[in-house]
């Protein structure tokens, strides 16, 4: 069943590409859409370049700056609103502003403010936190009230509480969070480095592309930043599910 | 240590009056078993002593600080195994555990996770691990519910061999968990209204 999801996968993402060239052929014009062999061919002369890495390396860690702050916040301020329900009420405006405030705006507000260099970790902070803290405290509300009263009865001290009735419970609101979060992060990040011209930054390249109209290397850009997303919500979701199973031991 | 005493309690959910002015007590040592139909108070009798509930008045004295108690559920984390959800509650070492598991007839099911026993494997855990928690007042709410008559016996002995001295509360409609406990047994009426 598996190996038939994916080969139909493969069969669709082949199509696409097919119907890509076939628009590629019919444009006939190679500056507005290239074929994607041409891009495939940029790609890998990208990739050869130590640049490109440099580049690629500055995104992330800007990215995942905002992300692990984007946790860690929405973690503690999770835990505080299960333990103070009042909490929840006060954070309420600011994560309805989040989630509903055009990032675009947020972006040009905080070039107003701040500097370009902290943009990009305080957008992905934005992007992350709600969704984190809204799926952690969902996560952490789902704990088996039977089995937190039979913890408060043999006097279990709260750090095992944690570990083994919080985090197994926690493990999968966790890891749809931190994928959801990270997606988010990466595009409203390169978003931001567009619009904020960040030196040395993927977006820097995406911009650099489209003001002297290379289509190929503004393709071969956002390949690379898809793989990025890809493996880094992949190395979150596997990082996240090993530590909930090693906490969760005794 | 103190007798375990009700005194006047009353309590009642929205307008269901479950007890008006109850009294008992237990001695230091003994086993009460407390019997009557199904939703008479047995099991809120026992949340009251264990402080999960509060009398709506009415005194619970004589409660000591540590209080072991097997729940009318289960109460096992699923995914952990026997030991593991031993460990959790009673901080044992594990050979100690395995000697418990053994002498209920577990011991080869000490390492599957606890969602794939049987209802009865899960009672005799429970009982385990609250028998191994330790503490002066042990509370029993059905906690032989679902046992065959050889495992009936095999774990009312077992109960008795770790628990004597201790006060033993022990809520059931079975005659046969009455006879093999012993103790006094207290018939407590249908709820008031």
């Amino acid at each position: 069943m598996k190996r038939r999801k994916a080969a139909g996968r493969i069969l669709a993402v082949l199509l696409a590409l097919g119907l890509w060239q076939l628009a590629a052929m019919a444009v006939n014009l190679p500056v507005l859409l290239p074929a994607p062999h041409r891009v495939l061919l940029r790609l890998g002369r990208l990739c050869l370049e130590g640049t490109t890495w440099a580049v690629v390396l500055r995104t992330t860690v800007r990215i995942l700056a905002g992300f692990l702050s984007g946790l860690l916040l929405g973690g503690l301020a999770a835990a505080l609103a299960l333990r103070f329900p009042a909490i929840e009420t006060l954070l309420w405006p600011y994560v309805a502003a989040m989630k509903s405030v055009p990032v675009a705006s947020v972006i040009i507000l905080i070039l107003i403010w701040c500097s370009a260099g902290r943009l990009v970790p305080l957008i992905a902070f934005l992007m992350a936190f709600p969704i984190l803290y809204g799926n952690l405290l969902a996560g952490l509300r789902a704990a088996d009230p039977e089995l937190l009263e039979m913890a408060e009865l043999f006097h279990i001290p709260w750090t095992r509480r944690l570990r083994c009735l919080y985090l197994p419970r926690l493990r999968p609101y966790l890891r749809s969070g931190c994928g959801m979060a990270m997606g988010l992060c990466w595009k409203a990040g390169v978003a931001a480095e567009v619009i904020g011209v960040v030196s040395g930054s993927i977006g820097e390249q995406l911009y650099a592309a489209k003001v002297y109209f290379q289509m190929a290397d503004l393709l071969a850009w956002t390949v690379l930043i898809v793989l990025c997303s890809a493996v880094l919500e992949r190395l979150t979701a596997v990082l996240t599910d090993h530590l909930c199973r090693r906490w969760s031991r005794l | 240590m103190r007798p375990l005493e009700f005194c006047g309690v009353c309590k009642a959910y929205g307008e269901k009056r479950v007890f008006r002015d109850f009294d008992l007590t237990a001695e230091p040592g003994e086993t009460v078993i407390l019997m009557g139909k199904s939703g008479c108070g047995k099991t809120t009798l026992l949340h009251l002593a264990a402080g999960l509930r509060r009398p709506d008045a009415g005194t619970i004295t004589g409660v000591p600080e540590r209080i072991a108690m097997v729940f009318q559920e289960d109460r096992l984390c699923g995914e952990f195994s026997p030991v593991w959800n031993i460990r959790l509650a009673a901080n044992r070492p594990e050979g100690e555990i395995r000697a418990h598991l053994e002498e209920l007839g577990l011991i080869a099911e000490a390492d599957c996770p606890a969602e794939t026993l049987s209802g009865g494997m899960k009672r005799r855990v429970a009982v385990a691990r609250a028998v191994l928690y330790g503490g002066d007042l042990l509370l029993l709410d059905e906690a032989f519910r679902g046992l065959d008559g050889a495992t009936l016996r095999q774990t009312a002995s077992y109960v008795r061999r770790h628990c004597a001295g201790k006060t033993i509360l022990c809520a059931t409609h079975d005659e046969t968990v009455a006879a093999l406990l012993g103790g006094r047994i207290v018939r407590l009426d249908a709820p008031l209204n």
